[in-house]
């Protein structure tokens, strides 16, 4: 179990036999390498600059998150010929969250798949990422990601209630 | 008789002289001329290397208006294909570059900084300046083929604006300046206006690059060639306001592919500038639903406290002048919730799920709906 609530206000269950290692503010998972596959669990500070000059901007809508987010790893170089394959709104332990798929190219040139989830917090935003490379590892490892993933709690009591959803949290 | 004998460091140095010629005193940076056959075999490197990567953009209409305009550059007769091909890239950066075998690549990028068929020519003819002046000759390859995997891979990571640069000597990139503002002239567009598109990409680079000027660095200065063409041009004694501009042409083909640049833009760092773009654009003598609806969806995007009448004017505008722009709709609805007015968000996304029941979005904006509704 991966118990930070002050830093990504959420708990998850770790994937079994994956390393983990810790990078300045985030977590990574890897069992195979990074370059090939990884879960990482972030977290981003409300009103961080980004790359394009802009904000984070805190009441932003929360299906936009993921555009904002995919559009700096690209601005970074992190990502080349990305494709949002699906961008959907689901509730999770009773709050809404964004899940996207996307597909891109690495910089070593690997073809990957991703899945990420943005879930917002009142002071930060938390993303949990799975990316691997497209034609073998991906399918290997996503039953362990979607474990994972189904296994998160959120802390409540921190959630961010963006516009267009109030309401929907207990 | 006694034989001479040879000292070996005389032989040492008789061998180096041989290998690598002395350069002469005074003289400047030693020209490498490149052979015929190693241009055809680097140009089908770069050809491959587009190829594999699957960036071409095959559009017709856009395509038939850019050859419009070399044929009317080379002054081929009507019916006859020009020695040149353009091709497109579906890239963000703002590049476009030629090969010794004709072939120009222009990148989607750099339509955005582009506002008539003036400057789209004078980019055209500095492209072709190159091919027609010989300059592949006395050419560094090896920048060029960087330059054009920047273009290839996105271009605007620091690590590809560093090697972005043209291949070209400072003086072989003046000398196509020179030649191309002359076939402007002589192909009756106006070059006042066209020259602005080096005034626009000056702006646009030092934003970018952050004063470093990277991946422009063998170019000369863009405010040394902004003066160098506006003497030019009072030298030959040009009128200001001879010659075609074109804008209303040149808006029509791009309509379609506005979308499409702008979110290769926002993915690519280049927002603040797109956003002054927008601006720019919309204050034109005819501004265009498309552009509307730009300036609209950024400030909604980026903006939407500080510049909420705007934003609601430009949205608004959009899907008056294009009922059809149904994305202006459901924006005007983000917009809307954005600023706590749900009452009206609730009429726009109804009205946006009205027109477009299939839309890719619909859950999400049935998602919200749900919410409003509660």
């Amino acid at each position: 179990m991966l118990n930070k609530p002050r830093r990504y206000g959420i708990r998850l269950e770790k994937p079994k036999n994956w390393y983990q290692r810790r990078i300045n503010r985030s977590t990574v998972f890897t069992r195979n390498g990074l370059a090939l596959e990884y879960i990482l669990l972030e977290s981003h500070q409300w009103r961080d600059t980004l790359t394009n000059g802009f904000q984070l901007p805190p009441d932003i809508l929360l299906h936009e998150i993921p555009e904002i987010v995919l559009g700096e790893y690209c601005a970074r170089g992190y990502a080349f010929n990305l494709q949002v394959t699906a961008n959907e709104i689901i509730v999770i332990d009773s709050v809404p969250c964004t899940v996207t798929r996307y597909t891109l190219t690495s910089p070593n040139s690997l073809t990957k798949q991703g899945v990420m989830y943005c879930i917002p917090f009142s002071r930060f935003l938390t993303i949990l990422t799975y990316e691997a490379e497209s034609s073998h590892y991906f399918e290997r490892s996503v039953d362990e990601f979607n474990e994972v993933a189904h296994s998160i709690l959120v802390r409540r009591k921190r959630y961010r209630v963006l516009p267009g959803i109030r309401g929907t949290v207990e | 008789m006694r034989s001479p004998q040879l000292k070996p460091w005389a032989v040492l140095l008789v061998c180096w002289c041989m290998v690598l010629p002395l350069p002469l005193s005074g003289s400047k940076k030693r020209e490498v001329v490149i052979q015929r056959s190693d241009r055809a075999a680097i140009d089908a490197r770069v050809h491959e290397a587009v190829e594999v990567a699957g960036v071409l953009l095959h559009e017709e209409a856009l395509s038939e208006h850019l050859n419009r305009i070399v044929a009317r550059l080379v002054n081929v007769p009507q019916g006859t294909v020009p020695p040149y091909r353009i091709l497109l890239i579906n890239g963000s950066e703002t590049n476009a570059f030629s090969l010794s075998d004709g072939t120009v690549y222009i990148s989607l990028g750099i339509f955005s900084m582009i506002d008539n068929d003036a400057q789209l020519a004078l980019l055209l003819a500095h492209e072709i300046a190159h091919v027609r002046l010989d300059h592949h000759r006395r050419f560094r390859y090896e920048l060029h083929e960087r330059a054009a995997g920047s273009v290839l891979f996105g271009g605007d990571t620091p690590y590809n604006l560093r090697v972005a640069m043209s291949g070209f000597s400072r003086s072989l990139e003046k000398e196509a300046d020179s030649c191309a503002l002359r076939n402007c002239i002589e192909s009756g567009y106006n070059v006042w206006v066209a020259k602005e598109l080096i005034s626009t990409m000056y702006s646009w680079l030092k934003y970018k690059e952050k004063g470093y000027r990277s991946s422009t660095a063998t170019h000369p200065r863009f405010a040394e060639r902004y003066q160098a063409s506006k003497k030019m041009l009072e030298e030959i004694g040009v009128d200001s306001t001879s010659g075609m501009v074109n804008k209303q042409e040149y808006y029509e083909v791009l309509q379609p592919h506005m979308a499409h640049i702008v979110r290769l833009l926002r993915q690519s760092n280049s927002v603040r500038e797109l956003y002054k773009m927008a601006l720019r654009k919309l204050d034109d003598d005819v501004p265009q639903p498309e552009w509307y609806y730009l300036r609209g969806s950024l400030l909604e995007h980026y903006a939407p406290k500080d510049s909420f009448p705007v934003a609601v004017y430009s949205l608004t505008s959009a899907f008056r002048n294009d009922t059809s722009n149904t994305r202006s709709v459901r924006d005007l609805g983000w917009l809307y919730l954005k600023n706590g007015n749900c009452d009206s968000a609730r009429v726009c996304l109804e009205r946006y799920l009205a027109v477009a029941p299939a839309a890719t979005d619909g859950a999400i904006v049935r998602f919200y709906l749900e919410r409003l509704g509660e």
